[in-house]
């Protein structure tokens, strides 16, 4: 029982770090009406970055940020700028999802996944930080965890005050939620609509390579790993609504518990296919997500 | 200032306007008139970059405008207020006209801007912090209109600005449009109420399956017999 009760904790903890992957889906998202199949393989991408740069400059990846947000936003840019906007243009499709375009990002998720399997090869790499050896625990000793754990929850609870913030009280951000609802009448606003996709998708991979620094104090960098971070991103953004942003860090919690919880009551396999099902009950019974709009 | 020369438009390589001709002048309101479903909105989408003109060109003070994106066209001055208002109904007022005074040039004379809107609205000042969406359709109509003025037009383009409107905010809405085109910006119409467009218009159009098939002053068209036949019923 006791047992139990820890694993509360440690799932939000977790959560809070899916959730904050989720987040860059959900703006894209949100914004384009792309779903980004490549989610996955731009973390990886990501990680790999932090990983290079702490392998040979000594950079932690805390810091590495500075570095690969940036770089991170471009490449997101760059792929909606060349990759997508063609393809929507295309199917001239006006709000709906062009279908094309996402049959392009699972391509793009594993042309990306290959090329890191081709110049890093298939093994694990960790990097030892300072963060990840610092212990965390509670006064009676009976739950603890890694300072870099925490530090991921906060990331998450940060990046998502950040990316409300950019959306609701900026002019840019106006502009992209103009986009968002109506990108006809926003271009006879004379808002550049395409650029306006080009920068959301941006700030979602941007999103994207913070929670990577994260993760990477205590998880591995390795080409395969965007696999399993791709499809639970996103069936968290589902479950907390498309394009919702509170709706993806709620859904990441609620995620992160039920996967911890239920490997202490039944089996870790039991507890991932139980988070699987809840992911379909609720696409059943709810398409539009806990927190999504209609 | 705006010239339509043979604009030829569609979708999906189905042409529904022919050879479309039409000119607009400084200070002017210049209606379209005619029957639903004859192509004035398509042209209304043509010129203002929607689809791409399948012939013909758009000239506006000498610049071409054929085929520039929605945009661009706007940036040169050429407005539209679409069919239905196409509103941001989840962004408020205020923000429906910042998203229409949004490029760095429209920005500058924002505040003097909307003062005079709250001046011409009253309505919309008090509604200022409500979403868009939760507006009356008179309300809605002149939020649209609004914002299309936030851009500073120098011509602007109203399609179907009475629909959904009750009788008595028609005869505010028509106007409106005086004063707007009394402060200096000329006016492009489409209406399906002929009669006071007709009014109103120092020079309309009556459009038939895509083509122009009658020209001349609002007031003498009022007068033609086959006209009052086909659209005022009389």
């Amino acid at each position: 029982m006791e047992n139990t009760l820890l694993a509360i904790p440690q799932g939000i903890i977790l959560g809070g770090a899916y959730g904050a992957i989720a987040l860059g889906l959900s703006v894209i998202f949100g914004v384009t009406r792309v779903i980004n199949f490549a989610q996955g393989s731009m973390l990886m991408a990501s990680c790999f970055l932090y990983y290079v740069l702490y392998e040979n400059y000594g950079i932690d990846p805390y810091i590495g940020i500075i570095a690969v947000a940036p770089i991170m936003f471009l490449f997101g840019y760059a792929v909606q700028k060349f990759l997508v906007k063609p393809l929507i243009i295309r199917e001239r499709a006006s709000v709906i999802e062009p279908t094309s375009v996402m049959m392009m990002t699972i391509g793009f998720d594993f042309a990306l996944m290959y090329l890191f399997m081709m110049i890093f090869g298939a093994s694990y790499r960790t990097i030892k930080t300072t963060a990840s050896g610092i212990v965390v625990k509670t006064a009676d000793g009976m739950f603890t965890t890694t300072l870099s754990r925490i530090i991921a929850l906060i990331a998450g609870l940060v990046l998502a005050f950040a990316l409300w913030f950019i959306f609701n009280k900026t002019e840019l951000g106006t502009k992209i939620r103009a986009v968002a609802q109506n990108r006809t009448a926003a271009g006879l606003c004379g808002v550049d609509v395409f650029k306006s996709y080009s920068i959301a998708f941006g700030l979602g991979v941007a999103a994207l390579a913070v929670s990577g620094a994260c993760l990477l104090q205590f998880l591995y960098a390795q080409p395969n790993m965007g696999t399993m971070f791709g499809v639970k991103s996103f069936m968290i953004v589902v479950l907390g609504g498309l394009g919702s942003i509170p709706g993806a860090l709620i859904g990441g919690v609620i995620f992160g518990v039920v996967e911890t919880v239920g490997a202490q009551l039944i089996t870790g396999t039991a507890a991932t296919m139980l988070s699987f099902v809840l992911f379909i009950i609720v696409l059943v019974v709810k398409p539009t997500g806990l927190f999504g709009k209609k | 200032m705006l010239k339509v020369n043979n604009l030829c438009a569609g979708y999906e390589g189905l042409e529904i306007d022919h050879n479309i001709s039409i000119e607009v002048g400084e200070k002017q309101i210049v209606a379209i008139v005619g029957a639903n479903g004859v192509g004035k909105s398509t042209l209304l989408k043509a010129i203002t970059g929607q689809i791409k003109l399948m012939g013909g060109n758009v000239e506006f003070n000498g610049e071409d405008l054929s085929n520039l994106p929605s945009h661009k066209v706007m940036r040169k001055g050429v407005v539209l207020v679409p069919e239905g208002r196409q509103l941001f109904p989840m962004l408020t007022v205020d923000e429906n006209l910042n998203v229409g005074s949004s490029t760095k040039e429209n920005r500058k004379n924002r505040r003097e801007n909307k003062e005079k809107i709250y001046e011409m609205f009253p309505v919309l000042k008090e509604r200022s912090k409500q979403k868009a969406g939760t507006l009356s359709g008179g309300e809605q109509q002149m939020v649209a209109t609004s914002r299309a003025l936030m851009g500073n037009p120098k011509l602007l383009i109203m399609d179907e600005p009475s629909w959904g409107l009750a009788p008595i905010l028609v005869t505010e809405m028509f106007e409106a449009i005086k004063d707007i085109r009394d402060n200096g910006t000329s006016i492009l119409i489409v209406e399906q109420n002929v009669q006071k467009t007709l009014e109103i218009a120092d020079k309309a159009y009556v459009i038939e399956q895509g083509t122009v098939v009658m020209e001349g002053k609002g007031s003498e068209l009022l007068l033609d017999e086959d006209l009052k036949k086909a659209y005022l019923g009389m």
